[in-house]
């Protein structure tokens, strides 16, 4: 019985440590790569940015970080990653500054659904900064996110073989990409962007719907707090929308663009996406605004 | 509790500790232990339903006792079929009775009369089906005279709830099982590693392969019109390893827990994909509930020694019984009437014995090993099926042939590392069951090397994060 358990604990250990350092190879090669947006956003110069665009699929197809900086001489980046929320636009930010980057204005790209959302959780791609769990500011984050059972995220700080082997196919496969090549990046170009093709779902035009946001999300002021605290002027955003008027009562400095492209379903991939014609007017437009202010 | 869960490997080694630490030799506690164990185990999934199965073992162990005192086959006939009304009373209440309501409500309307019958809104207890034909299995046993009747309440109640097989199988009859609670068990160190490599073995077939193959069949499935024949045959396919990654893997790890408390259970799947014909797969597939069909109905109705015509008569009523046992629909009927059907060729040309064991295997056998394989998926499209509609939609989308492109399986990076892991880890299963099946053995034999090689690829290729259920745990 002994000589079982020995073996059992011996060769439970060898596993244990093997499969761990798969996982720690794998968050490096992640972590030195391009591959996702956190290592993106940390792997070039980001010094001398002057601002960086947060958000999720909105943020990320709308606008176009390149025609902005030719348009306005100014140096940023795309730093939004589809199926998040305000807490990983949060961490997002947080990330960035602590990784010395440095900015003077941070877009953020709001949906309405996100905002009135009052218990956020783990978006679907917070996975995407696993590799940096060991950063204070990563694994603070996903200790305070509610999550349902053992965290994936947060206890890799501890058994990083344990988000490894959960985010497998998201982490170890693409990590083999990034370490044979580190620039490669995965579908969003050289400044964070991603576009849909003109091409998409039917649409119909119906008449414009009318809603109001709702302000319910703690992470909106704790991203406010943030940018204070970095001397960073917060631009709040919001993209074109098919058919929907997005309003609000309450006094917010937003550009507010639901309405912009009424009802021209030339212009959009599905309900709450443009297509690549839509964000060139809509980057377009942005610009316009930001640069009346 | 699942077995792929955290839950259980955290629950596991605390049982084992104080199973041989704790209470060594005392095989009273060690037996109230594997109850008390077994209890915690079922309820994690839901406490209410303990009362049933409770209630099941009290029932049996008296019917058993008093069947066992009495020398009249009247009485004792009489007690059976209290054993038999409770424990099938249970099964039909829980499992059949909505599908009755629905079945007679549907041929009166057939007929242009319309019924208002209300159904129970109840959901089936996990496992009853498995430890309701254990129980069963005991009192016929006593009955026929084939098992003196337990005195030990304690023995009983944790063979009818022994938790490595109580929610779904192997099926294992009081013969086997219960004299086992009766003997001290020592510990073995090579049954225990045995034990182990099975485990890691069970979760590669359900981590790996099922619950991968289950993203792919719950789509094609779902949504058959939407997909070529090409892909809707592979959509059979991958369902046909899905229910074997997910049966035989749970098979595996109840096997291998029990090793590690020193019980021996039986073997429920011994290769069946390499059988040559269907008769060969049935003595491959689910052996203990299709032994326990052949020992408690197939023989009394008088087996094959009867007359052709009653002889493919027990044919159909074990193969109907069988789909039945398996979920109260017409696709499970459906299904063991084409098995029926695929059988019995072999059995009116006395074919159905050919290939009794796995030696002697010869290069036509690999078409033979092909067409059943065929057979075994074509009917796995009315298991699989929400109702038989759906299956003959599913049939006749792939007998159009409009296109034999997969291009669905390559459609994104996404789908293009899902099918690459399918290919990897189903080769892999293949070549180490070929490799057993060829010496034949009835388990894939593991080493130190190819356990690591195993546990590397559950933790590199798992699905984790959309973990299906058992799909068992339904029956």
């Amino acid at each position: 019985m002994k000589f079982f358990l020995k073996q059992i604990a011996l060769y439970g250990f060898f596993i244990f440590i093997l499969l761990n350092l798969v996982a720690l190879g794998s968050f490096w090669s992640l972590r030195k790569s391009t591959f996702y947006k956190p290592s993106f956003a940390v792997n070039q110069d980001i010094a001398n940015l002057d601002y960086i665009v947060l958000g999720s699929s909105t943020g990320l197809t709308t606008l176009n970080t390149v025609q902005i900086d030719s348009l306005t001489n100014w140096k940023g980046l795309n730093l939004s990653m589809d199926d998040t929320g305000l807490p990983s636009h949060y961490l997002m930010l947080k990330h960035f500054l602590v990784s010395g980057g440095h900015i003077n204005k941070c877009v953020l790209a709001i949906t309405p659904w996100d905002l009135a959302n009052s218990n956020p959780s783990l978006g679907n791609n917070d996975h995407r900064f696993l590799p940096f769990i060991f950063n204070k500011e990563v694994k603070n984050h996903f200790r305070d996110l509610p999550t349902s059972g053992a965290s994936p995220l947060f206890f890799s700080a501890f058994i990083p073989l344990y988000g490894l082997g959960y985010y497998n196919t998201e982490l170890f496969y693409p990590s083999l990409i990034a370490f044979a090549k580190p620039e490669y990046r995965n579908r969003f170009d050289e400044k964070g962007n991603y576009v849909y093709p003109n091409l998409g779902k039917s649409l119909s035009v119906n008449a414009i719907k009318q809603s109001e946001y709702s302000f319910n999300n703690p992470y909106l002021e704790k991203i406010k707090l943030l940018c204070k605290e970095h001397k960073i002027k917060l631009i709040l955003y919001q993209s074109p929308m098919l058919n929907q008027h997005q309003v609000s009562l309450k006094s917010m400095d937003l550009i507010n663009h639901s309405a912009l492209l009424a009802q021209d379903t030339n212009l959009f991939y599905d309900e709450i996406h443009v297509n690549k014609k839509g964000r060139k007017i809509a980057t377009k437009s942005f610009v316009d605004a930001i640069l009346k202010r | 509790m699942l077995f792929n869960s955290i839950t259980f490997f955290v629950f596991l080694p605390i049982v084992f500790f104080l199973y041989w630490f704790v209470l060594k030799k005392k095989l009273k506690a060690q037996n109230t232990l594997i109850l008390v164990a077994s209890y915690v185990f079922y309820a994690w999934w839901d406490w209410r339903f303990l009362g049933l199965i409770i209630f099941s073992t009290l029932v049996d162990f008296y019917l058993g006792i008093a069947i066992g005192k009495l020398t009249s086959s009247k009485k004792s006939k009489y007690l059976l079929w209290i054993s038999l009304l409770v424990n099938l009373g249970f099964l039909g209440v829980f499992k059949y009775f909505n599908f009755f309501i629905e079945t007679w409500v549907e041929a009166w309307s057939g007929l242009g009369i319309d019924q208002e019958v209300s159904t129970l809104s109840i959901i089936l207890p996990v496992g009853i089906s498995f430890y309701t034909f254990q129980t069963l299995s005991y009192t016929i046993d006593v009955y026929k005279k084939k098992l003196q009747p337990t005195q030990s309440l304690l023995n009983f109640a944790a063979y009818v709830a022994f938790f490595p097989q109580l929610v779904a199988g192997p099926i294992e009859r009081a013969t086997r099982l219960l004299p086992q609670f009766s003997n001290a068990r020592n510990f073995n160190i090579a049954v225990a590693k045995s034990g182990v490599y099975l485990i890691i073995w069970g979760l590669f077939k359900k981590v790996v392969i099922a619950d991968n193959c289950a993203f792919y069949v719950n789509q094609i499935f779902g949504n058959s019109d939407h997909f070529t024949s090409g892909e809707l045959v592979f959509g059979a396919v991958l369902f046909a390893f899905q229910i074997y990654g997910d049966f035989s893997g749970y098979s595996d790890i109840a096997i291998g827990t029990a090793r590690l408390f020193g019980f021996q259970l039986m073997t429920n799947f011994a290769f069946p994909y390499f059988s040559r014909d269907i008769a060969e797969f049935w003595r491959r597939w689910h052996i203990s509930l299709s032994t326990w069909f052949r020992d408690y109905l197939y023989i009394p109705l008088g087996g094959s020694r009867v007359k052709q015509s009653i002889k493919i008569r027990n044919v159909f009523v074990i193969f109907l019984v069988s789909g039945f046992w398996h979920g109260a629909n017409w696709t499970f009927i459906f299904w063991g009437a084409l098995h029926a059907l695929f059988f019995l060729p072999l059995l009116i040309f006395s074919l159905n014995r050919k290939y009794l064991k796995s030696d002697g295997l010869k290069l036509n056998h690999i078409l033979k090993i092909g067409l059943t394989f065929l057979l075994v998926c074509f009917a796995w499209i009315f298991f699989r099926a929400d109702n038989l509609g759906e299956a003959f939609q599913y049939i006749n989308n792939v007998s159009v042939f409009n296109s034999f492109s997969l291009l669905y399986f390559v459609k994104s990076s996404k789908f293009m590392l899902l099918s690459g892991i399918l290919i990897f880890s189903i080769l892999t299963m293949l070549f180490f069951e070929f490799k057993a099946f060829r010496n034949q053995l009835v388990e894939v034999h593991l080493n130190k090397f190819s356990a690591t090689f195993i546990i590397v690829c559950i933790v590199l290729m798992g699905a984790f994060k959309n973990q299906a259920d058992f799909i068992y745990f339904q029956f």
